[in-house]
């Protein structure tokens, strides 16, 4: 963007009036009528330079016009004199305090010259009320710096989570709350390493950065360690148990199960457990067990999709697809991406002789996992490993 | 709510059977006729039999016994000790052509080498072994020139000239080799005259069929991943070439598939391609493995079935005018019942229900079940793996060779499927699995279940292994379902039913007139009291492999049939009635029954 267009995108106020506020005589008027009017000519001629003299002429001539003080504040800022915008843009907020534009320009000025503290507590003051897309993203983006650099990373979150609203596939955007997240991240993890080195907490902490690496057998190991410390803290049993079920390992499944079940124990409340323990009931090939341990997940939160879709997939197995309908049908209101709902559903109409319903159910179940293949291939592709690829190349040469 | 009605209700045939069965079996004890013996069993007489079809005494079940060393089969599947190419892993097919017509079915190894090997320009021998008639077999492979086709992976067998001696189709690494039986005990190479050298892709899985109708053997032939040994991936390279974080092969993820191919049959010893026209020449390049034809929903008009490895089958309706639709999906076959793409490895086609349709039993990757896909008509199926207690024993291996096989012959097809690893890797971690698997049996229940019986068939199938294709036949004419299994690694195996109840059977072999000569896809109904059971002649199917094509049904405790419906591939129906159980019996499509023979005594030798 030209700095004019930048210039005019924050500017409220020039050229659209003259001062009004103020009880200049006849001559001074005329007078700052003239400066005004050259100020015009100058910012249309690209020469704020010129514009800035016009106007700091207003300003002597009548120090309590916000039009001019808040101009020439901007036009400072624009030309890179920050220190020079803060007193013209302050002043102006004295004068009209309802200026949110004025207000994130003298905290984009004020951080500029190092004054965080006051930029802080001006931008996050304007931040809410600005209008304008543009502004409010440059203002945002200005604020989580800065926080950023205060070590307030909290504060951060509201202000992401308002601009991920207005503008969701923004990736810069995007990047940002990643990056704020991932920095939460690491700040809680050093906290609690440092707070509680021998914590439950702190072992289960390391076994969720184990497991994520994909070092199942030490993510469990942590995880063991943890229950020996607080058999009883919350969450434990259920990690624990869905490490054990994607392990693979001999005999891990029952293990898993029953981790699931103590984790139950503890919390009767625990639906995502309940639903486990129909998932591995189901793939044991005990339908029964399933659609019980499925029906009270349903309970405990009856818009749980994963629920509704495991008791039906029992009932279907069951051979009572009455009772498997409404809860498919539920399933993909709650959850409309859900690709394996729909495929459920899509069987089920064809076997209920239904073949439209069938067929959209299909042409839905395979538009998401298209969708979410690509996903998975695009990030695949991302994954570059250039030691790798020297190796293939080698190879191929 | 019209939901097609569930067909695992229990029979009423079934119950008969097993009510009946239980009767004779308790006399059997009564009379200390027990049928426990581990001696080759004597030929069946309906005087002497004891009968019995309930599954539930381990006793009572017949044992798989590992009878290769007496068979004086020889043979080695080269295998490189770390795989490290998708290629080195998948070979592995078995035939069953009685390649001399004695009524005796010989048996078929294909062989490959490894990358090492084929780049010093080193073979692997494959191998056909005659049956002697006595329960040994002789390496015939030099006088018959089949033993270097190519880098071997399959093996199916046709009529393509339609001379009545059954030819070979090998698919190999790089295209596919056709020998033509010149019916002196010997083949030749035709595949050039034939029409078939431009086949240069990675051949997998073929089958022949007539699906025009015109009396001639067409060719179906599903190709895999598009690669050659000059441009190999890197073993671990990349994340596609990772198992559970272990260095591994590449693919067939990561890589790029290959079309398939229909050859339609001139009628003059040679084919044209008509793949695209036809409309199963697989655009999407997914990867192709076994492919079988059969009619699906009864219209008159061969469908084929394909499986493509991790990604959705193909089930091909035939429009009865030369094109074919996929409706993989709208069936229901093309993915599990989650919606999910699975390896799709081996294929066998039942009648498990005693419906008359075809339903079909696929195997598939570890952590992924065996899907069984009920056949409800008119291109509906239902996946009822997980009803029918199949999915989760079958969960934790990786399986290939597959086939219905009633070895208990109560006339309800049980289901036998092998298994072994791809990676040798998995051995040196605990990501819960082995690179040797055990085989697997399931007795069908008779009500739309399965039991695992695995561990009740004697230790033989208990043993692991790394196996692939199997291909099931009466080997020794003895009126029981052997199995042949071929490994990856080292010898294959002989498994032949001994002990057990002396149930009766009945075996058919057909020859076609109008239809092509060996009666490929026909098919016959037979009925005894109230066991109404369904076989058909197959081409291909299980892994890469050729079953005997003679339908043996199990007959339980009836002694004759009653009434033999065959349904030929020209659409011609025969009746016949009053059969006699425990006979080999030959018909010609138009004039009967052209013999009929008693078990041989050579079942006793083995």
């Amino acid at each position: 963007m030209k700095k004019t267009e930048v210039f005019l995108l924050w500017t409220l106020l020039l050229f659209c009036s003259v001062p009004c506020c103020s009880q200049s005589s006849p001559s001074r008027q005329q007078q700052i009528e003239a400066h005004l009017t050259q100020a015009q000519a100058d910012i249309s001629q690209n020469r704020p330079d010129l514009a800035i003299g016009e106007f700091k002429a207003i300003v002597a001539l009548d120090p309590r016009n916000v039009d001019a003080r808040g101009n020439l504040g901007v036009l400072l800022f624009f030309h890179g004199q920050n220190a020079d915008a803060i007193p013209q843009l302050r002043a102006a907020l004295r004068l009209q305090p309802n200026l949110p534009k004025i207000q994130a320009l003298l905290g984009l000025a004020e951080k500029r010259t190092g004054d965080l503290i006051s930029a802080a507590a001006d931008l996050q003051t304007a931040f809410p009320k600005l209008q304008e897309e543009k502004i409010q993203v440059q203002t945002g983006m200005e604020l989580i710096d800065l926080y950023s650099a205060t070590g307030d990373l909290p504060k951060a979150v509201p202000v992401i989570a308002t601009l991920r609203d207005k503008d969701p596939t923004n990736v810069e955007m995007i990047y940002t709350a990643y990056r704020i997240y991932s920095s939460l991240l690491d700040e809680t993890r050093l906290s609690l390493i440092v707070a509680g080195p021998n914590s439950a907490r702190a072992h289960q902490m390391m076994a969720q950065e184990l497991a994520r690496q994909g070092h199942t057998d030490e993510a469990i190991a942590n995880y063991r360690e943890a229950l020996k410390i607080d058999p009883n803290a919350s969450g434990l049993h259920f990690e624990l148990a869905e490490m054990l079920n994607s392990s693979g390992a001999a005999g891990s499944r029952e293990e898993a199960e029953k981790e699931y079940q103590a984790a139950l124990a503890l919390n009767p409340q625990d639906e995502k457990s309940e639903c486990k323990l129909g998932d591995l009931a189901a793939l044991r090939g005990d339908q029964n067990a399933a659609a019980e341990h499925y029906g009270r997940a349903l309970k405990l939160q009856p818009n749980d999709s994963e629920a509704m879709i495991g008791l039906a997939k029992a009932f279907m197995t069951l051979n009572q697809p009455e009772k498997a309908l409404p809860l498919l049908q539920q399933a993909v209101k709650i959850d409309p991406t859900n690709a394996t709902a729909h495929f459920r559903l899509s069987t089920l109409y064809r076997k209920m002789g239904r073949a439209d319903d069938a067929s959209r159910e299909l042409a839905d179940y395979q538009k998401y996992k298209a969708m979410k293949e690509k996903l998975r291939e695009t990030y695949r592709q991302m994954r570059l490993d250039p030691g790798k690829k020297d190796q293939e190349d080698d190879a191929r040469n | 709510m019209s939901i097609t009605p569930a067909t695992r209700l229990f029979t009423s045939a079934c119950f008969a059977a097993a009510i009946a069965c239980v009767f004779l079996f308790a006399a059997s004890l009564l009379s200390q006729s027990s049928a426990k013996s581990n001696a080759p069993p004597e030929p069946s007489s309906s005087a002497t039999a004891s009968h019995n079809s309930n599954p539930s005494q381990p006793s009572d079940l017949p044992q798989l016994v590992d009878i290769t060393s007496s068979t004086g089969i020889h043979f080695e599947h080269l295998s490189s000790p770390e795989q490290r190419y998708i290629m080195e892993s998948m070979s592995g097919g078995v035939a069953l052509i009685d390649y001399d017509r004695d009524g005796w079915p010989d048996i078929y190894f294909t062989n490959a080498q490894s990358v090492e090997m084929a780049k010093s320009g080193k073979k692997a021998r494959s191998a056909l072994f005659h049956n002697n008639r006595d329960g040994t077999f002789t390496d015939v492979t030099d006088k018959a020139g089949v033993g270097y086709p190519c880098w071997a992976n399959g093996v199916s067998v046709g009529d393509y000239n339609n001379d009545g001696w059954p030819d070979l189709l090998i698919t190999c690494f790089e295209g596919v080799v056709l020998y033509r039986n010149n019916g002196d005990g010997t083949f030749t190479d035709v595949t050039k005259e034939a029409g078939l050298a431009g086949d240069k892709g990675w051949a997998m899985g073929s089958t022949f069929g007539d699906y025009d109708a015109d009396g001639w053997d067409d060719l179906f032939i599903s190709h895999y991943v598009d690669i050659s040994l000059d441009n190999l991936p890197v073993f671990g390279s990349s994340k596609t070439c990772q198992y559970h974080g272990i260095d591994v092969q590449c693919g067939p993820r990561g890589l790029k598939g290959l079309p398939d191919s229909l050859y339609h049959n001139n009628g003059n010893g040679t084919f044209t391609e008509v793949s695209k026209e036809a409309g199963v020449s697989d655009p999407e390049r997914r990867f192709g493995l076994t492919s079988v034809w059969t009619d699906f929903d009864q219209d008159g008009h061969l469908d084929l079935f394909v499986t493509n490895d991790g990604q959705p089958n193909y089930l091909y309706r035939n429009d009865g005018a030369g094109h074919f639709k996929d409706v993989a999906y709208t069936a229901g076959v093309a993915v599990s019942q989650d919606g999910v793409e699975q390896a799709n490895m081996g294929v066998a086609l039942g009648d498990y229900l005693h419906t008359g349709r075809f339903s079909i039993f696929i195997t598939h990757f570890s952590d992924e079940y065996a899907v069984l896909y009920r056949n409800d008509g008119q291109m509906n199926f239902t996946d009822e793996s997980y009803a029918s207690g199949i999915a989760a024993v079958t969960t934790p291996y990786v399986s290939w060779g597959d086939a219905f096989l009633d070895w208990r012959n109560n006339g309800w097809p049980d289901i036998f499927l092998v298994s072994g690893h791809v990676y040798p890797q998995v051995d040196s971690a605990e990501v819960g699995t082995k690179y040797q698997e055990p085989m697997l049996l399931f007795e069908n229940q008779c009500n739309g279940t399965f039991k695992d019986s695995s561990k009740l068939a004697g230790p033989a199938i208990q043993v692991p292994r790394v196996a692939r294709g199997i291909a099931c036949g009466d080997l020794f004419n003895d009126g029981r379902i052997d199995v042949v299994v071929e490994t990856l690694k080292g010898q294959p195996l002989i498994l032949q039913p001994q002990g057990g109840p002396q149930n009766h059977w009945i075996s058919f072999q057909l020859e076609g007139v109008q239809s092509n000569r060996l009666a490929l896809n026909a098919r016959v109904k037979g009925t005894a009291g109230d066991l109404v059971q369904t076989g058909q002649v197959l081409s291909g199917g299980s892994y890469l492999s050729q079953h005997d094509l003679r339908i043996h049904f199990g007959l339980a405790a009836h002694d004759h049939l009653d009434k033999a419906e065959i349904v030929w591939p020209s659409g011609k129906v025969e009746t016949l009635t009053n059969l006699q159980a425990d006979r080999f019996y030959k018909l010609k499509e138009g004039q009967g029954i052209v013999s009929s023979d008693p078990p041989s005594r050579a079942a006793t030798k083995p």
